[in-house]
């Protein structure tokens, strides 16, 4: 198991990616578990220890609206009629325009976690030792973090790190299965969370 | 760990799919949890 943590700043209009050094791009922040079954705790540490940035996991069980039935604009729910609902127990004050929420429409999540993925990763060498093909089962949680905060790459990890506006994760990556299949998938979550 | 691997499954379990992607690998990565007891380590 792996987890990675989408990392954006308070407007969500940004987030924090690094230049991995084994993947060679601009990439999201993320690990192994290590033999840890707490995902949540893993990708805060991963966090911290490749960024230097302290990040607070977002709650995610208040749900989003599944690909290709977003509510339309006027507060009614696509095809359904249904007026939008305030879903009050997602009430945490650190989203702006969450009494747009609608309980009705909004299928509930499972916890915290924003996205699921199993991701291939290429045979590579690593601390000298050649680490063979392998998949990563990824949990992925959504974080607000202050872009203010000072970065500090870890090298043996990481070369560069910078905060982006949510598009640039798409245009800067080399990866095309990550940028077109999770990172705009990732980029279009995010909008709708904080619609 | 067996209460946070529970919890974890309950988790996954109640995610609800964004698209098909996810809904196809939300499947694989409970078959894991649920079968494999190693899987949090990299040797799995």
């Amino acid at each position: 198991m792996a987890t990675s943590i989408w990392t954006v700043d308070a407007s969500f209009e940004r987030t924090l990616l690094e230049w991995h050094n084994i993947y060679q791009s601009w990439s999201w922040i993320g690990g192994h578990a290590d033999g840890v079954a707490d995902l949540r705790a893993v990708a805060l540490r991963e966090l911290e220890e490749e960024t230097g940035v302290h990040g607070r996991i977002l709650p995610y069980g208040c749900g989003i609206p599944i690909e290709g039935e977003l509510a339309r604009g006027d507060g009614v729910l696509e095809d359904s009629g249904l007026p939008l609902e305030r879903d009050s127990s997602c009430e945490d004050g650190f989203a702006q325009g969450f009494e747009s929420f609608p309980r009705v429409d909004f299928r509930s999540n499972g916890g915290d976690v924003f996205s699921l993925e199993v991701l291939t990763v290429n045979g590579h060498e690593k601390r000298g030792a050649y680490v063979g093909s392998h998949l990563h089962l990824n949990v992925t949680y959504l974080a607000q973090a202050n872009p203010d905060d000072p970065l500090k790459v870890k090298p043996d990890e990481n070369s560069a790190l910078k905060w982006v506006p949510l598009d640039d994760a798409v245009r800067l990556s080399s990866e095309p299965w990550i940028r077109d299949r999770i990172y705009r998938k990732l980029i279009a979550k995010t909008r709708a969370y904080c619609r | 760990m067996a209460r946070d691997r529970a919890r974890l499954i309950a988790d996954i379990e109640a995610f609800e799919p964004f698209n098909e992607q996810e809904s196809v690998d939300k499947q694989v990565i409970l078959r894991a949890l649920k079968s494999d007891p190693n899987c949090f380590e990299r040797s799995a």
